[in-house]
């Protein structure tokens, strides 16, 4: 039952509150995600208050410049929430699920999931992820007011399909410890 | 470094050999704590203690203790209670010395700690080799009674002195000898504790010598100076013995007096030596002393503290330094450095210790991060234990009550019952302890640490346990204080009981600090989240040891693929979460958060969906406080209340109510307690999955719509492994191992269970909105409603779901959405809430919708993806709603519009206009996507098309004929309408009807709103016409045309293929000013019958066959000039197909194409008449015929008829002279007896065509003949005016004078025309589906190709061909003349010469007579009227230029015309003549003088003051003309020398030339005669 902590959702969220992109992976045991979609979508949701009383905080005190969040919110002992937030407002939100990969043997690598992870595991991701949606940026059929108008609520969702696949294989790749995704 | 209310401690030990402990208490306890201690650190700033408390402890001292030493006054009874005291604090505050005010701590566990560290020195209370284990005190006060001086020689003195000896800190005594002793450091003190009554009580404070500044005053020196240097107080005495020799050595002595009456009479000596003199102390000085005693208390205290910190913190940096040394121990670094946390801590400086902590949690989390990356061989930092023995033990507990279970039955929960009963009764005690997991006195952990026997877990416990009640005190929170509280008063109770009343009430602490506490909370996610799967390590490293015995590989796998260990591990991993979720949400509890009221409805109150609940919040009730206590009651209540209430409270108060409660931090605490309370919610939850307890969530999950592709990857991926994995872990379902009393009756039974839930998802939902998370409080919302709709709740549900499904719908959080929707739609269906059901399904459908076509977007840009991994997304099936919605909407009373785009994908207009044959409809192709799965049936689709030409209001509606059913995809349905309009149109509104729902769609109006890449609706602009054989109405001008009369124009209306059984014609005017009298219709050609009506532009007509046309005529006037005048005209007609429509808006040119001019010149019997016909516009004429129409008075004669067309051009008109002549009297006579005066105007009929209509007439034949028999002749109708106007605008004048002068048109004007633009929107090609307009533009340049010049019709002068030309007739007036006379100069003689010029010889006159001969025939009027006399009277004037003629004789004069009968004047003309002498003075060929005949203005006004001015009216037009026969005519003049000599003799006296002689003409005078 040895299990590393895998990323369970990626929630990328709009200037507006509007959810942009979300991508669910499977966990272990069942290679299922642990979640419905809706549930994530409402845990995707939840960190935005999160967000919002942090960047209150950040704006009072000055800091909070890198825009990493750290975890925003442990769901429960599985489940985490980590978020990021870019300079335009762009929210990055991934739910690692703690136990969600399963290696083959308990032993060595066991006393590092209980460790949780570390400040900078989360920070490949999501520097991989700002690349992503930094690529999607410059792609030139994607207009970012279109995703989130500048004034009122909602948006778009994004269809780029490169982007998405994008967050797949950071989704699917990262695993704490590595170095790159 | 502010300081909350501190609760720290210090242990002061007091040594009390006298029992006067009992006696200072009550003066030194009210001024414990201290307050305002000052330490300066060495290193960082200046920290100040606000306040610390003291817990003074009696001291042992080996071999004497408690030996009464007392001298003579002091009763056995005092050393009696002095003793009970003593055994009564020891009890309370245990031996240890240090106090911490940790949560729970057993004070009974110390001495065992002590006992059991192994490395304890067995000799006395030697330190342990890792300091910071022993909390030692920080100051030792010895309590001296000393009665007077001699009590002090003899006993006291010594006394102290081995008191000294045996405390003496080793830094006072040795100062090198070891710095580790330093880390028990104390200072020690010494108080001389005065009883009154006694001698010592009767000394002054001071003899004087020493002056303590606050004690001392002018008084007491005196009075020791009185009494002589030699003897010295007690004090001094003490002073000087104890004090150390140097001057800076500290002042370690102190007095205090008791008061008579705070000694206890029985304590109090009864004896009072006789000293004179005695003295007392005043309440001042007292104090001052209480003061001065305090003081010193801080000073030493902190002297103490400060040698102690300096200690460690170099200890810590020895052992920091050595870290990388090979078997360096973490446990002894922490214990060290834990030491120096303590240390700050027991003074009060919280917040050091906790960043000491802070560091060690670090360190360790570095350790273990370091021991698992290292390879084997010796672990850095020392070994922990692998797992941990409790918790193996449990497990393995657990474990077989589990199979025991199994063996019995299978995981029956009936069966479960029992074994649940016993363990509870097992292990009642551990299930307390169990309650609070985090709690530093749990286990012994220090020596755990010490002895380097700690599992990571423990360890981890332990920080967080040590930090979080640091943060508990710093957060000043309600539980630390409590103890405190509780401590204080037992220390209180202990002392005096008469004085307690003395006592100030204990500060009820201030404010806690919201801040710490939200920062304990947020620390405990943290925790709780590792800590979980530490505990899970942990427990199965404790498995795999057990295994490991024997071979580890396979046992490995064996055990961690044990599901019963696996439940076992579960359980436990989440009971501990949910206590330590439990515990910090009962210690981080506080009063100052305000709550909203649940919303879980109190029983009774009314409370409507407004929510008038009072606002103002009500602080949480404290029962949820400890949950091992009452958790359960308060759920059992709430939960039960609720459903016996039946309806709910809905509303949660704003936050904006909240905020009026703004604290700092309160936010953010409630904010992190209601993630603690979702955290133990998810817990729970988690284990009630297992046992298959939903919250309704699997049915939200039911709800998605399997597509079979995904469920063949669902297969795939999971090939068999599920098969047989889940049946196993399913069936094994125990409470064993869930310790956490609160979570095991949740999960007793499933109605728990969902009480518990709800009612923790209610409390986090309210903290959120105290928070402020609106995010968070939707979501807690949507599982509340989730779980109200479980519960089959429907009216609970649907408040929330009313609440919580706009903020995500707006938020784009649709799917989301449509999950919430769609129970919302349930609900509601249950409840029988039509309205609403209807509002919502629609909703839904449309969010339905929306998804799909976003996910058709997706697909058709998308082509690979997994289907599994993108956007995790599922589509919901939203099946069968539409047909229920259906069904609803029938019942309704009123009509529901909802967009069309809300069903619908994409509407698309088919720009092909589909006319139907031989009727004059056409229809239009609708496309649309529709969305939904379920089949839609509609009854009507209607469209509505607007002309984007001039007349913008004009509107088509078209129809579908029949019901239609959509089904998902593509559909495409006709609308038809009888009615064309010609023009461009767009399309402007689509809707759909079913029963009472109107689907529709408004372009234009929501295009404002929709993004530019809104592709929903797309209609090419649609361009109509009439095909050839349509219905027709042409407007012409009438061809006719004559100027006296009303204009008239006419209707031409042709057929076509109808046959036409009657109509209506609509004329308006269109142009402004202008009539049309519609009455006075006339059919001019073909057989119609028309029935006018009254009605003002309204004509109707009978039936009209096919095929054929009629003309009606109708007379129009105009206000203002106009060059054209428009016409709305509109048609309605009803053949047997059914009634059409057709409207129109022609337009015709008025503009008079030519200009006539009239130039008159009388002569005596006839008049001349000059009509110059010039063209008025730029185009050029043909005239084809002319002619004056004589009148009943004058005929007209002119020369020949013209046989070829005259061509008129603008700059070269046509001159046509008629010669006008009166008719004969005797033709007139006759027609003078009718009173009615001859008609006597004239007219003019000008034949002529224009060129523009020639070149229109050759296109239109060269287009005709050209399309004939293609598939472009249907739109020839469409084609030749286009072209034709393409055409004219492009023609210069130069053109059409070219064209004019060769006959043809050249069509290369239009060749560069981009004829395609101007036939868009006619759609395609039903046979080969082209584009019509490109159909229509390559058949144009074809035509131009073929004919680059057209001939032009050439005219015939037939009689017919001029008949059907355009004709003007002009009126042409003969002007009044009243007199036209005729002057003629005649020569007195005829000239001799036979020429035709007269000839005669300058400056010789020539006699002339001037004739004037006069006639009124041109006055016609005068003829008519006779009886008007007129004597007129003319003068005439000869004048010529000066230079040129002399003239003489009568040059003016004056002549009379009498009024004439008409017989006369008409018979006989008068002469006069006058003589005239002229003589010309040059010589040349001379115009005659001119003669000017006007009527003399005398007469007129010698008559005007006898005549009426009726009479005068007329006169002033009398007009004349003058033919003047000589006009024109010249006389040669010539010189009348005949001989001239000349001399050019120089010589004389005159000189120069000379004339010498001339010889006239002698016979010049005759000849000229």
């Amino acid at each position: 039952m040895a299990a590393i902590p895998s990323i369970a959702c990626i929630g990328v969220i709009g200037k507006n509150n509007n959810p942009l992109h979300i991508s669910i992976f499977p966990s272990d045991p069942t290679n299922l995600p642990i979640r419905t979609s809706v549930q994530f979508s409402l845990v995707l949701s939840s960190t935005l208050d999160i967000f919002e009383a942090r960047s209150k905080v950040n704006l009072t005190s000055g800091g909070g410049l890198s825009g990493d969040y750290g975890l925003l919110h442990a769901i429960d002992e599985r489940l985490a929430a980590y978020g990021f937030e870019t300079n335009t407002g762009v929210k990055f939100v991934v739910v690692v699920d703690m136990r969600g990969r399963g290696i083959g043997e308990i032993g060595k690598g066991m006393g590092s999931s209980g460790l949780g992870l570390r400040e900078g595991e989360m920070k490949v991701v999501f520097r991989a992820l700002q690349a992503s949606y930094i690529k999607l940026l410059q792609n030139p059929f994607y207009d970012p007011d279109e995703h989130s108008p500048p004034m009122g609520r909602g948006g778009k969702k994004i269809t780029c399909k490169r982007f998405a696949e994008d967050l797949r294989r950071i989704g699917e790749s990262w695993r704490p410890g590595a170095g790159t995704t | 470094m502010e300081q909350p209310s501190s609760s720290s401690k210090v242990t002061v030990e007091y040594f009390d050999p006298h029992g006067v402990y009992q006696l200072l208490s009550p003066g030194l306890l009210p001024r414990l704590p201290l307050h305002n201690l000052h330490w300066e650190s060495h290193a960082g700033p200046l920290r100040s203690i606000d306040s610390l408390h003291i817990d003074l402890v009696p001291g042992t001292q080996p071999g004497q203790a408690l030996r009464p030493v007392s001298s003579a006054g002091a009763a056995t009874s005092s050393n009696l209670t002095l003793s009970k005291v003593k055994s009564e604090d020891s009890t309370a505050s245990g031996g240890d010395g240090f106090h911490t005010q940790t949560l729970g701590q057993v004070s009974g566990e110390k001495p065992e700690s002590r006992t059991d560290a192994p490395a304890k020195p067995a000799v006395r209370e030697r330190r342990h080799q890792i300091p910071g284990l022993r909390q030692t005190p920080y100051l030792k006060i010895f309590f001296l009674r000393c009665d007077d001086n001699e009590t002090y020689k003899a006993q006291a003195r010594r006394e102290v002195r081995e008191w000294i000896k045996e405390h003496t800190p080793p830094t006072q005594s040795s100062t090198k000898q070891n710095t580790q002793e330093n880390h028990d450091a104390y200072e020690w003190m010494i108080i001389h504790v005065v009883v009154p009554n006694t001698a010592a009580a009767t000394q002054p404070r001071s003899s004087g010598k020493i002056n303590e500044g606050s004690s001392g005053n002018a008084a007491e020196k005196t009075a020791a100076r009185w009494r002589g240097g030699g003897s010295s107080t007690i004090l001094e005495k003490l002073r000087a013995d104890f004090n150390g020799s140097s001057r800076s050595a500290t002042d370690r002595v102190s007095q205090i007096r008791i008061g008579i009456n705070d000694v206890p009479y029985d304590m109090l000596p009864r004896v009072v030596p006789a000293i004179p003199g005695s003295y007392t102390e005043t309440p001042q000085e007292n104090e001052n002393a209480w003061i001065d005693f305090i003081a010193k208390l801080k000073f030493l205290i902190l002297a103490s503290f400060d040698l102690r910190v300096g200690q460690y913190e170099e200890d810590i940096r020895e052992k920091d330094t050595q870290r990388s040394l090979p078997g360096w121990n973490f446990c002894t670094f922490f214990v060290l450095k834990e030491g120096l946390a303590r240390g700050f801590e027991s003074v009060g400086l919280v917040e050091d210790a906790l960043v000491g902590y802070d560091e060690l949690a670090v360190g360790l989390d570095a350790i273990v991060r370091e021991q698992t990356t290292a390879e084997s061989g010796p672990q850095p930092g020392g070994s922990f234990l692998p797992y941990t023995q409790d918790l193996m033990e449990q497990a393995k507990k657990t474990k077989t009550a589990i199979l025991s279970d199994i063996g019995e039955d299978d995981a029956d929960i009936d069966a479960e019952e029992p074994i649940d009963l016993q363990s509870n009764n097992q292990d009642h005690t551990s299930q307390d302890i169990d309650e609070i997991p985090v709690d530093a006195t749990k286990k012994h952990y220090r020596e755990l640490i010490l002895s380097n026997n700690i599992s990571i877990f423990d360890f981890r416990c332990y920080i967080f346990a040590r930090q979080l009640s640091l943060l508990l005190r710093l957060a000043n929170a309600w539980s630390s204080q409590e103890e405190l509280l509780a401590k204080l008063k037992e220390q209180r109770e202990s002392s005096l009981q008469g004085v307690a009343a003395r006592f100030p009430k204990v500060r009820q602490s201030a404010e806690e600090n919201l801040v710490v506490l939200a920062e304990i909370c947020s620390r405990a996610l943290d925790f709780v989240a590792s800590i979980a799967r530490i505990l899970r390590d942990d427990i199965w490293s404790s498995q795999l040891e057990k295994g490991g015995a024997k071979e580890k590989g396979e046992e490995s796998d064996s055990v961690t693929h044990d599901p019963i260990m696996g439940k076992v591990v579960d359980n436990m991993a989440s009971s501990f979460t949910f206590a330590v979720a439990q515990q910090i949400l009962a210690q981080t509890a506080t009063k100052v958060l305000p709550i909203p009221p649940s919303t879980l409805a109190p029983p009774g109150s009314n409370i409507g969906l407004d929510g008038q609940e009072p606002k103002a919040s009500i602080p949480e009730p404290k029962t949820m406080m400890h949950p091992a206590r009452t958790t359960s009651l308060a759920v059992r209540s709430t939960s039960r209340e609720s459903s016996a209430a039946g309806g709910r409270s809905s509303s949660v108060p704003e936050t904006s109510t909240i905020s009026s409660f703004n604290k700092p931090g309160l936010e953010k605490l409630a904010g992190h307690r209601a993630e603690l309370y979702l955290l133990s919610r998810n817990v729970m939850e988690q284990i009630g999955k297992e046992r298959g307890w939903g919250t309704g969530w699997e049915e939200v999950s039911d709800l998605k719509e399997r597509e079979s592709d995904m469920e063949e990857v669902d297969l795939t991926v999971s090939n068999g492994k599920i098969a047989t994995k889940s049946p196993s872990p399913r069936t094994i379902f125990t409470l064993e191992g869930i310790k956490n009393k609160l979570l095991r009756t949740a999960l007793d039974n499933e109605e728990d269970f969902l009480r518990l839930f709800e009612t923790l998802t209610d409390k986090a939902l309210r903290h959120y909105t105290v928070a402020g998370y609106r995010q968070s409080v939707l979501s807690n919302m949507a599982d509340l409603a989730i779980l109200k709709y479980h519960q089959k709740d429907f009216a609970a549900a649907a408040s929330y779901f009313v609440r919580m499904t706009p903020s995500y719908g707006e938020g784009g959080w649709s799917q989301v959405e449509i999950s919430m929707l769609i129970l919302y739609a349930k609900s509601l269906k249950e409840l029988q809430r039509k309205e609403e059901y209807v509002r919502v399904v629609l909703k839904l459908l449309s969010k339905a919708a929306r998804n799909e076509k976003e996910r058709q977007l997706r697909k058709s840009a998308i082509k690979m993806c997994k289907p599994s991994c993108f956007e995790g997304e599922e589509m919901i099936s939203v099946v069968s709603y539409l047909d229920e919605l259906l069904h609803v909407t029938k019942e309704l009373e009123h009509e529901i519009t909802i967009p069309l785009r809300s069903f619908f994908g994409r509407l698309e207009v088919d720009g092909t206009a589909q006319y139907d044959s031989q009727q004059d409809s056409f229809s239009l192709q609708l496309h649309l996507r529709y969305l939904l799965s379920d089949d839609l049936t509609i009854d009507e689709a209607r469209m509505r098309i607007n002309a984007s030409f001039g007349d913008t209001n004009r509107e088509i509606w078209l129809k579908s004929s029949g019901p239609t059913t959509f089904k998902k995809g593509r559909a495409s349905m006709m609308v038809k309408t009888d009615v064309i309009v010609p023009g461009i149109y767009t399309v402007g509104h689509v809707s759909l009807h079913v029963h009472n729902l109107t689907l529709d769609y408004e372009h234009g109006t929501t295009n404002l709103g929709v993004a530019h890449g809104d592709n929903f609706f797309k209609s090419p602009k649609i361009l109509l016409y009439h095909r050839a054989e349509a219905f027709d109405l042409k407007l012409h001008a009438s061809r006719y045309m004559h100027l006296d009369r009303n204009r008239s124009l006419e209707l031409e209306i042709s057929t076509g293929w109808n046959d036409v059984k009657n109509g209506e014609l609509h004329i308006r005017a269109a142009t402004a000013g202008m009539r049309i009298q519609t009455s006075e219709a006339s059919v001019v050609a073909g057989s119609l019958e028309i029935s006018r009506k009254l009605e003002a532009g309204v004509i109707r007509f009978g039936p009209l066959a096919t095929k054929s046309s009629a003309k009606i005529s109708m007379p129009f006037n105009l206000e203002h000039d106009s060059t054209s005048v428009s016409l709305k005209i509109e048609i309605s007609y009803t053949t047997e197909k059914g009634t059409f429509f057709y409207a129109t808006l022609p337009t015709m040119s008025i503009l008079l194409p030519l200009g006539v001019n009239v130039q008159d010149v009388f002569k005596h019997n006839a008049l001349f008449s000059k009509f110059t016909i010039s063209s008025a516009t730029s185009s050029p004429l043909r005239l084809l015929s002319s002619r004056l129409e004589g009148s009943e008075v004058f005929d007209s004669a002119c020369g020949v008829n013209f046989t070829q067309p005259v061509v008129i051009f603008p700059r070269q008109p046509a001159s046509m002279l008629y010669k006008i002549t009166k008719k004969s009297d005797n033709a007139l006579l006759p027609s003078l007896k009718i009173s009615k005066p001859p008609k006597s105007s004239m007219s003019l009929v000008l034949h002529y065509v224009c060129l523009e209509e020639e070149i229109d007439l050759a296109i239109s034949t060269s287009l005709n003949s050209s399309f004939q028999g293609t598939p472009l002749q249907p739109y020839s109708r469409l084609l030749i005016p286009t072209v034709v106007s393409e055409l004219q605008s492009h023609l210069t004048p130069f053109d059409l004078e070219k064209i004019a002068v060769l006959s043809e048109v050249s069509t290369s004007y239009l060749a560069n025309i981009k004829w395609k633009d101007r036939f868009l929107g006619l759609g395609r090609m039903p046979e080969d589906n082209s584009d019509v307009a490109t159909i229509i533009a390559e058949g144009l340049q074809a035509w131009q190709h073929r004919t680059p010049p057209i001939p032009l019709t050439p005219i015939s002068m037939s009689e017919e061909s001029i008949a059907a030309c355009r004709s003007i007739v002009i009126p042409v007036d003969v002007p009044r003349v009243t007199v036209v006379h005729t002057a003629d100069l005649k020569f007195a003689k005829t000239s001799p010469v036979f020429s035709d010029t007269a000839v005669s010889a300058s400056n010789q006159p020539i006699p002339v007579t001037l004739h004037i001969k006069w006639t009124r025939k041109w006055d016609i009027k005068n003829e008519q009227n006779t009886n008007r006399p007129a004597d007129l009277e003319f003068f005439y004037e000869v004048s010529g230029p000066t230079d040129t003629w002399l003239i003489g004789g009568k040059r003016k004069g004056h002549f009379k015309i009498p009024n004439a009968t008409p017989t006369t004047t008409s018979t006989q003309d008068q002469n006069l003549s006058f003589p005239v002498v002229l003589i010309p003075l040059r010589e040349g060929h001379l115009p005659f003088p001119n003669v000017d005949i006007k009527p003399a203005p005398t007469a007129r006004i010698a008559r005007s003051s006898v005549v009426s001015e009726e009479d005068l009216q007329p006169k002033q037009t009398v007009a004349c003309e003058t033919d003047y026969r000589n006009a024109g005519e010249t006389i040669r003049v010539i010189s009348n020398a005949w001989k001239t000599t000349v001399s050019l003799d120089a010589s004389g006296p005159q000189g120069g030339a000379m004339l010498l002689e001339s010889e006239g003409r002698s016979a010049s005078g005759e000849v000229l005669g």
